[in-house]
């Protein structure tokens, strides 16, 4: 059970009516199912209860929202992926090839998302594929520059390119 | 709406959540007076939020979250009055209720069906069906554990485990292989590269991760777990010694017990 003063019930609940709809159509986008953006909805104004205070009063509440729940339905869609792959491995008997194929390519998206300074390019590309946002828009929310955002997408195209790595692997 | 040169989908949203100064809101308004395109969108999330706040209210979410409001009017308004000495063998037999009671209750109840360093969450699989692993539950052969941590530096992970028997399971990452450990350059609640299936000795099962500034060989985990174990069926107690000796060129583990049918 978590005590919150009656001051910070009401800019929660404030916050809650305001945004989680968004929170949850974007989740839901990600998720494709209505139980777990309900879910990520909770987890998510969960840290935003926890982190009131320390969220910095200029910065947009709903831009903090975004990158929050995008690091969560990436890491939900991070550990189906793993389990279905582990399901895989235990029920096809002494045939391991194929699932140590897709392995590799799993591994080699993860391992992209793993990246300190990848996480900044995999925003760029979900904020200009998935959510479709303009590039000044983005920049206004990320803080970075045009010319940089430009060349992440550049750099993520590259390496996608140089893996083999399809778009439906990413998001 | 990415096609005009008016407000991108990201301002039309913010413009909905009210988060626009004064003269950029404007701005958006007159343009919503002659886009339908924008205007439609608006209209959308206006919908929609009305249809998810009537299925998802605010007490839900409280319900659901454990939130509490603490009445501190009310608790200002009583404190004068509950602190008078009068009442303090009441306090006594509360503080009896309340803490020897359920400690009572613990020693022939195991109670807590798992617990666990809040740095290793997990998710399990049963019958093909996910289930988050935070809700406390027993846990029966063949249920599939999915850890996953944070760790922010460049480390080496190693998972083993040891039931109530004393047997000590090893999950490499090549089976064979003189190591237990795989490199990981630094993971935000990234899942562990094995999982566990759990098998059929009853009682309970003491999951660790090891965190490693180097490769860990197999055998000295093997025979360090060995020793830690001492085929004591308390893992709680194995779990505080895992805790005091760890290996060498360990710089942390997570651990999680958990109970089984
Ligand atoms: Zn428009």
């Amino acid at each position: 059970m978590k005590t919150i003063s009656a001051e910070q019930e009401k800019e929660i609940r404030l916050l809650y009516e305001r945004y989680s709809s968004m929170v949850y159509r974007r989740c839901f986008s990600f998720l494709k199912s209505e139980d777990d953006a309900w879910d990520a909805v909770q987890d998510v104004f969960m840290k935003l209860t926890d982190s009131l205070n320390s969220i910095q009063k200029k910065e947009s509440i709903y831009s903090w929202l975004l990158s929050v729940s995008t690091n969560y339905c990436i890491s939900k869609l991070r550990k189906k992926k793993h389990v279905e792959f582990e399901e895989e491995i235990h029920s096809c008997g002494t045939d391991k090839k194929l699932p140590q194929e897709k392995n590799m390519v799993i591994q080699e998206v993860m391992q992209h998302f793993l990246n300190p300074w990848d996480k900044k390019i995999r925003d760029v590309v979900l904020y200009t594929y998935f959510d479709g946002y303009k590039q000044e828009e983005i920049a206004e929310m990320t803080g970075m520059g045009e010319s940089t955002i430009r060349r992440h997408l550049t750099t993520f195209k590259r390496k996608c390119s140089q893996s083999g790595i399809q778009m439906e692997d990413l998001i | 709406m990415n096609r005009h040169s008016g407000p991108g989908k990201y301002t039309l949203e913010r413009f909905f959540a009210g988060e626009l100064d004064q003269k950029s809101s404007a701005e958006v308004k007159l343009h919503l007076e002659t886009c339908s395109e924008c205007a439609s969108y608006v209209k959308s999330l206006d919908l929609e939020k009305a249809v998810y706040l009537n299925k998802h209210p605010y007490r839900d979410w409280a319900a659901v979250s454990n939130i509490e409001t603490a009445e501190i009017s009310l608790l200002e308004r009583m404190k004068s009055w509950l602190f008078k000495p009068a009442f303090y063998p009441l306090y006594g037999l509360a503080l009896v209720l309340c803490v020897v009671v359920p400690f009572i209750i613990q020693k022939d109840d195991p109670g807590i069906q798992y617990k666990g360093n809040r740095g290793l969450s997990f998710v399990y699989k049963r019958d093909g069906v996910l289930h988050d692993g935070a809700t406390g539950k027993l846990f029966q052969q063949g249920d599939q554990i999915q850890l996953s941590y944070s760790f922010p530096d460049e480390h080496y992970a190693g998972l083993l485990s040891i039931d109530s028997k004393g047997t000590v399971s090893t999950y490499q990452p090549v089976s064979g292989g003189q190591n237990l450990t795989t490199y990981v350059k630094e993971c935000d609640n990234c899942p562990v590269s094995q999982s566990i299936i759990l098998d059929g000795t009853p009682g309970g099962e003491l999951i660790i991760l090891l965190i490693a500034r180097k490769e860990l060989l197999l055998d000295d985990i093997r025979s360090w777990a060995a020793q830690v174990s001492n085929n004591d069926v308390n893992l709680s107690d194995v779990e505080k010694r895992v805790r005091r000796g760890l290996p060498r060129d360990v710089i942390e583990c997570r651990t999680l017990l958990l109970q089984k049918r």
